[in-house]
């Protein structure tokens, strides 16, 4: 199976951990994974600015890039969620079409498309994992609690493969976490807040590591923890997943 | 002049067509006695006192006059629409503060405690808001499961006015605590016959 | 600054203070989920309640005609009202034609949203809020701070000071119960002397013609049933089509704004009681305008709940005053831009998009999506803040040049040891007042993947 590795502009800048163990994720699980050099980001912190006009190429380049891929994989429900939604303002070529219907994020990628019943991978921690909105409320990745219908979840489900975990509950189960991309910088002081009571519910919950899909919400609450001299550790899922430890 | 220039624009504006959906979807039937379990547990949760004569032989304006005696021993003024055959007389609210107010409701519903009130039972609509305490009587026979099948069985058009009462008036404004007695009626006793 | 990220900079300095706002509406919250969750058929009821408006939306200026038509018919005297000018003048006229000097008005966001108040205070009326919240707010010179909770922001101590230097209650007695009591004989006296009463509406139905007002504390009823008068004040978008509707939405309302199974009066007005005059004013002010944006429209859909305030969680951590608008919360920044793009050029941004306002929404408006496309449009309107819009044009222009991106990446952290400025939006400033930004790794991902993959 011929898999796309995409890999967010913020991952590759700042967190390559996180592209590499989803490359070995990929990897391990028998996919043939080619890397695009030239992938930069998929125009969402534009787009969610309001200038989404202004990304067309970025999204016609991306869509280019991956032409060629039966799927592409991210570690990121955010960027996967901001391609199906939000590419819709370009022409709907062959590529675009093929981007949008044919991206997954590894979560979602490693349950739906691989199907996979087991992991090779300990963590022997207290885990607290973080809900991200975008993979949350927009791809159903995790059951929103304001909704009544049964939606399994497939974060629980991957996480429940790996040896050794001790899963958190939290008080609020699916909180955002305040980083909404330029919100954090435009609205600081509401999006610390947020992060803030974030951290303190996982704090409270005695959770030793903080996981999620998204590094986004993750670099933020890092940001937080780090300036406060405490909190969890911080790890990606696909950290968790490809066996990766502390 | 509005009128025109309102629906002028809205018929420019508005979408095409949508159609109705189906409501019977949510005609689905309860067991009575599971009915009457729900009413309770909701008009008691709802701040009513709600007592069950169902299996009592009482004649009803017996045990009234025994209840009301017991409960309410300082009420000296009532405004009594129990009894169809007397009427009570005009009471001029604004200027007469009346103590208790006796209605049978017409239907009521399970998932919420609604009562049902319409001008043909209230001869004064602001009776049972005005009143300290009231005080309504509801036939088990006429709960229905919820607000779908009480539209079916009461008719908004046929009457003036017409109000669902679910408990006394209660108010959280003040810091999310519950006061019950805000406006209107300070308690609220349901017999169940 | 935005206006509503310095009003929330506010709001936020008294952190325990925002805690305990945060929290109050949070529980508010799981009442609800704890209300729905009792109803299988929750998710149903929503789409359904959906598609109902839907419907009335596509059919509106024919519900609006049957509706008058049905009202005439019960004796209820119909008004129209281009815009709020026009609104606050017909009940002018109808209070003038009544030498009415004394009124009584039930919760009416349709009445905030006109200034009715201030329209009726420079005419010498006196206009009693009595709703236990809008009196509270009446009382302290404030708008509402949440659509169901107007007063929600105010501490029971404020309260307690507040009706000791205007009702004359004991200094220092902030019991609830007590203030309640006070607040009831207080506005018992305002209900008898009343010369009209004036309320909002639920809910409006085109078959009956007739108009529903949802109350817990009956003052809407304490109003109209004293008063020679009562006129009721409408938004074109409340109808529905008929009576059997009703069960749909009042088994939504009240569990989604409070986690009650309904409210404790629902009260159904169809004709005037003997001898008294009933009004029914049906305003637009810029809703049918509204209705012709596709992508906005569905937002006249609000039954006005406040689900989406209690769940979002920027309301609940900078109050509804940020909003600077009469609705406040999400739906209000939805809302508001309509009227006036310039003034609320803000509020869309108010939110991170995480989308728990659409999921909680009883008639499913698609909130989170809706303030993506007015983000949109204010770029298009040219009112984004051009300390915005030109780092990200920046950045734009990087992420189109991916051998650009991939040296600044590289010589940023090569050089620098740093990381590379186009990936912090110019907002290092605001970021780092209370967070640490990542290090920066020594290579990226793209240089790990040259050096052992791709030999």
């Amino acid at each position: 199976m011929k898999v796309g590795l995409f890999v967010p502009c913020y991952i590759d800048q700042f967190f390559p951990e996180v592209g590499i163990a989803t490359l070995q994720l990929l990897e391990k699980h028998n996919c043939e994974v080619i890397f695009p050099d030239q992938q930069t980001c998929c125009g969402q912190p534009m787009a969610n600015t309001g200038m989404e006009q202004e990304g067309k190429k970025i999204y016609n380049d991306l869509a280019g890039l991956f032409a060629g891929c039966e799927y592409i994989v991210a570690p990121s429900p955010s960027c996967v969620h901001h391609i199906r939604a939000h590419y819709d303002i370009v022409e709907q070529t062959k590529e675009i079409k093929n981007l949008r219907k044919q991206t997954f994020d590894i979560v979602e990628f490693l349950v739906d498309i691989l199907k996979i019943d087991h992991l090779e991978a300990s963590f022997p921690h207290r885990v607290g994992l973080h809900q991200s909105c975008h993979g949350l409320r927009g791809m159903h990745l995790g059951k929103p609690s304001e909704l009544m219908s049964d939606i399994p979840s497939k974060w629980d489900k991957v996480l429940k493969m790996v040896d050794g975990i001790d899963l958190a509950m939290l008080n609020r189960a699916d909180e955002c976490c305040g980083f909404g991309g330029t919100f954090a910088v435009a609205e600081e002081a509401v999006s610390v807040k947020m992060g803030k009571d974030r951290l303190a519910d996982h704090n409270s919950n005695n959770v030793e590591v903080l996981t999620s899909g998204d590094m986004s919400c993750l670099m933020h609450l890092q940001g937080i923890a780090k300036r406060q001299k405490s909190g969890p550790k911080i790890v990606h899922i696909a950290n968790i997943l490809n066996g990766d430890q502390l | 002049m509005s009128k025109a220039a309102i629906l002028e624009r809205i018929k420019k504006n508005k979408p095409e067509l949508v159609e109705l959906p189906d409501l019977s979807v949510f005609q689905h039937e309860v067991p009575q006695e599971n009915l009457i379990k729900d009413f309770i547990e909701v008009s008691t949760g709802n701040m009513s006192n709600v007592v069950s004569i169902i299996d009592s032989e009482v004649p009803l304006q017996t045990f009234l006059k025994e209840f009301i005696a017991k409960n309410f021993p300082l009420a000296t003024t009532f405004y009594d629409l129990s009894r169809s055959e007397e009427h009570p007389t005009e009471v001029d609210f604004t200027q007469t503060p009346v103590d208790l107010f006796i209605a049978e409701a017409k239907l009521g519903v399970a998932e919420n405690g609604g009562l049902w009130f319409d001008d043909s039972i209230l001869k004064q609509r602001i009776s049972t808001f005005a009143c300290e305490h009231t005080l309504m009587i509801i036939d088990h026979k006429t709960i229905v499961p919820t607000m779908h099948q009480a539209y079916q069985k009461i008719k908004i058009a046929e009457t003036g006015y017409g109000v669902f009462i679910a408990g006394p008036s209660k108010t959280a404004d003040i810091e999310q605590s519950l006061v019950v007695g805000a406006q209107g009626a300070v308690s609220n006793t349901v017999i169940l016959i | 600054m935005s206006q509503h990220s310095k009003r929330a900079d506010n709001f936020i300095k008294d952190e325990a203070r925002t805690d305990w706002h945060d929290k109050a509406l949070w529980h508010v919250r799981e009442k609800r989920d704890a209300s729905a969750e009792k109803l299988p058929e929750w998710e149903l009821l929503r789409a359904t309640a959906s598609q109902v408006k839907d419907n009335v939306l596509s059919n509106l200026d024919n519900y609006l005609v049957q509706f008058e038509a049905e009202a005439k018919k019960n004796g209820v005297i119909v008004h129209w009202a281009e815009d709020a000018a026009d609104h606050n003048n017909i009940i002018g006229e109808i209070l003038k034609k009544h030498n009415a000097r004394k009124i009584v008005k039930s919760k009416s966001m349709l009445t905030e949203e006109c200034k009715l108040n201030d329209f009726l205070e420079e005419k010498d009326i006196e206009i009693i809020d009595t709703d236990l919240g809008e009196r509270i707010i009446q009382l302290r010179k404030e708008p509402p701070s949440h659509v169901v909770l107007p007063a929600i922001h105010i501490k029971k101590e404020e309260v307690g000071e507040l009706f000791h230097q205007k009702l004359g209650t004991e200094k220092g007695n902030s019991d609830p119960t007590y203030l309640t009591k006070a607040a009831r004989t207080h506005l018992r006296n305002k209900f008898f002397e009343a010369d009209a009463a004036i309320t909002g509406v639920n809910f409006g139905i085109a078959e009956t013609g007739g108009v529903v007002i949802c109350t817990n504390e009956g003052n809407a009823d304490m109003g109209c049933h004293s008063a020679p008068v009562q006129i009721h004040c409408m938004g074109i978008e409340k109808l529905l089509p008929n009576a059997e509707h009703l069960g749909v939405f009042i088994r939504l309302l009240a569990r989604s704004a409070t986690g009650q199974p309904s409210t404790i009066y629902t009260s159904h007005y169809q004709k005037p009681r003997p001898g008294t005059e009933m009004h029914v004013v049906i305003v637009d002010n810029g809703r049918s305008t509204h209705l012709g944006k596709e992508d906005f429209r569905n937002s006249l859909k609000c039954i006005r709940c406040g689900a989406c305030m209690n769940t979002c969680p920027i309301y609940r951590r900078s109050g509804g005053h940020s909003y600077h608008s009469t609705i406040p919360g999400p739906i209000g920044a939805i809302l508001s831009p309509n009227k006036n793009l310039k003034e609320y050029s803000d509020l869309p941004f108010a939110s991170t998009l995480c989308g728990s306002c659409s999921d909680v929404c009883p008639v499913k408006i698609n909130i989170h999506e809706q303030l993506y496309k007015w983000r949109q449009e204010i770029y298009r309107n040219n009112e984004l803040l051009k300390s915005k819009t030109i780092p990200l044009k920046i950045t734009t222009k990087v992420f189109e040049n991916p051998s650009v991106y991939n040296s600044l990446g590289k010589f940023a952290r090569g050089s620098l040891r740093n990381l590379p400025n186009f990936m912090i939006y110019n907002g290092w400033n605001a970021w780092g007042k209370q967070r640490d930004l990542p290090e920066a790794p020594k290579e990226g991902f793209k240089e790990w993947y040259k050096k052992n993959r791709d030999e």
